[in-house]
């Protein structure tokens, strides 16, 4: 099964060959854009809040956006049945899919790094960068179970692309990703902690400052993760 | 050990409180080329999805070469082309078909070679460095067909393979199955156009959520051919006459006629009318 999903995972790597340019272009530009344009508003520690917001929306919301949509493009366009039939377990096809979706995530949001680091908006010590990766990691396997579960419940595409949007989306300007969790107010504090991207914004964010405080977040993130991941193997997923 | 490619005994399907599926009983010979016919919503794409395990059967069984299709290994002796499957579009011909090979284990360089080989044998050779995205319907069909075949399967299952292809491209389309079978492989295709069943198929199974009919094309023409279509070439009518009455019928006739026994599209419509 190793050689098989690693075929898949190499698969996956050349489909993304064919948006290479666009992808790097917006990979590179935006973070540069978005660091420039909004660190002329935002100043002092709030910048912290800007640039993990910025790694939040590249990681978290590729799992519960990108992957999810890749699925259902996936099985609009019968390559699940194909998979299927070609004796690839679905469940082997969707994690290669979104380690894959992951990788290049996870290595958006070090450019957004990159790029703040490099305008000197922010310094990062070493720790800060290993719990940031940690972070990262855990967020990707968070936003990606929520992803899935999605796509394993909703099959019709198009209700499938607005659920998405508006959980990616919609739900996480709600959640406190650009401003401290301390600003919700009590009667949104449930919904907020039921907000995936909670999680992953706290704990990136507070890597970002050195504080190992990150690490309960990542558990949280974890945990989150760990039990929709459940949730998901018990559904199952149906082409 | 069973002469059958394919075995389905009895099998039903539900969903919810629509029955997609009664009772259904077909098998497939090795060497032999076997079309499903029926109308939309008969149950063939639910009958094909279980032969690769998408689906499972509620009561009944399913054999594919001898074993339950959810047993990986067979699925690995199998060419599947699922009804409405798109090959990778941001991949290249050649990446769909080598990776088709890839997936289900065989190693690089002879998934390499076993790739440039079928999409040799299946006419695909100068297209084979395109992107699938920018091919025409019936050159991505192929595709399709050359990823389900890269392997050499045993046993192929084409879901309406020929669907939105222009009748050249169905042509076309026809040899290459033609060459499939004459390779010893046993197929299985599900289609609505009643001339390609006609022209490629050893036996044809007429559903409709059960089997109608089963048999050769000949066979179902003559079992269901209670009448004979006259053209009276010189009047340019049309008659149906009984099949004990034709030879009085014509002799009455003055000038050029035409007899013609009822397509094989005619006794299906007859079969469907009377389910």
């Amino acid at each position: 099964m190793l050689r098989e999903l690693t075929s898949l995972a190499e698969m996956f790597f050349k489909e993304a060959k064919a948006w290479l340019a666009a992808s790097l272009f917006f990979a590179v530009m935006l973070p540069i854009a978005f660091v420039f344009g909004f660190s002329y508003i935002v100043r002092g520690p709030a910048i912290y809040y800007l640039i993990s917001g910025m790694m939040v929306f590249d990681v978290a919301v590729t799992g519960m956006l990108v992957v999810p949509n890749s699925i259902g493009w996936d099985r609009e366009d019968g390559r699940l049945s194909l998979m299927i039939s070609m004796g690839v377990p679905l469940w082997a096809y969707a994690l290669t899919s979104t380690l894959v979706n992951n990788l290049f995530a996870i290595g958006s949001g070090l450019l957004v790094l990159g790029v703040a680091v490099a305008m000197r908006y922010l310094a990062v010590s070493l720790s800060g960068l290993a719990m940031l990766t940690l972070a990262l990691l855990a967020s990707s396997f968070q936003g990606s179970m929520v992803g899935l579960l999605i796509a394993s419940r909703i099959r019709n595409l198009r209700v499938l692309q607005q659920v998405t949007q508006i959980v990616a989306f919609g739900f996480s300007f709600f959640a406190p990703v650009y401003f401290p969790l301390s600003v919700v107010p009590r009667y949104l504090l449930p919904l907020a902690m039921l907000e995936p991207t909670t999680y992953a914004a706290q704990a990136i964010r507070l890597s970002l400052r050195g504080s190992p405080a990150s690490l309960v977040w990542d558990l949280g993130t974890v945990v989150y993760g760990a039990v929709i991941a459940a949730i998901v193997g018990r559904l199952g997923l149906k082409a | 050990m069973s002469p059958n490619a394919i075995e389905v005994v009895g099998l039903s399907k539900s969903y919810g409180k629509v029955v997609a599926l009664e009772d259904v009983s077909l098998e497939v010979r090795k060497g032999e080329l076997v079309s499903l016919l029926g109308p939309n919503g008969a149950g063939k794409t639910t009958l094909v999805r279980h032969l690769y395990c998408e689906l499972r059967p509620e009561k009944g069984f399913v054999r594919v070469l001898g074993v339950d299709p959810c047993d990986r290994e067979v699925r690995l002796r199998m060419g599947v082309t699922p009804q409405e499957a798109q090959p990778y579009g941001d991949l290249t011909v050649f990446d769909n078909v080598y990776y088709a090979a890839r997936v289900r284990g065989v190693p690089r360089d002879k998934a390499r070679e076993m790739a440039l080989e079928t999409i040799r044998r299946l006419g695909l050779w100068e297209h084979r460095n395109r992107y699938v995205m920018d091919l025409s319907g019936g050159l991505r069909r192929r595709t399709l067909v050359a990823m389900a075949v890269v392997h050499s399967p045993e046993v192929l299952v084409l879901d309406e393979p020929t669907t939105g292809l222009d009748p050249m491209g169905r042509r076309e389309f026809w040899d290459v199955l033609r060459q499939l079978k004459g390779e010893g492989r046993a197929i299985l295709l599900t289609t609505h156009y009643m001339e390609e069943a006609e022209a490629l198929s050893d036996r044809v199974y007429f559903i409709n959520r059960k089997v109608l009919a089963e048999g050769t094309p000949a066979e179902l023409r003559k079992r269901f051919a209670f009448y004979y279509e006259v053209i009276d070439l010189e009047e340019g009518k049309v008659y149906k006459v009984r099949d004990d009455e034709v030879k009085e019928f014509v002799a009455k006739l003055r000038g050029k006629f035409e007899v013609r026994a009822p397509s094989l599209e005619e006794v299906y419509l007859e079969v469907m009318k009377g389910a």
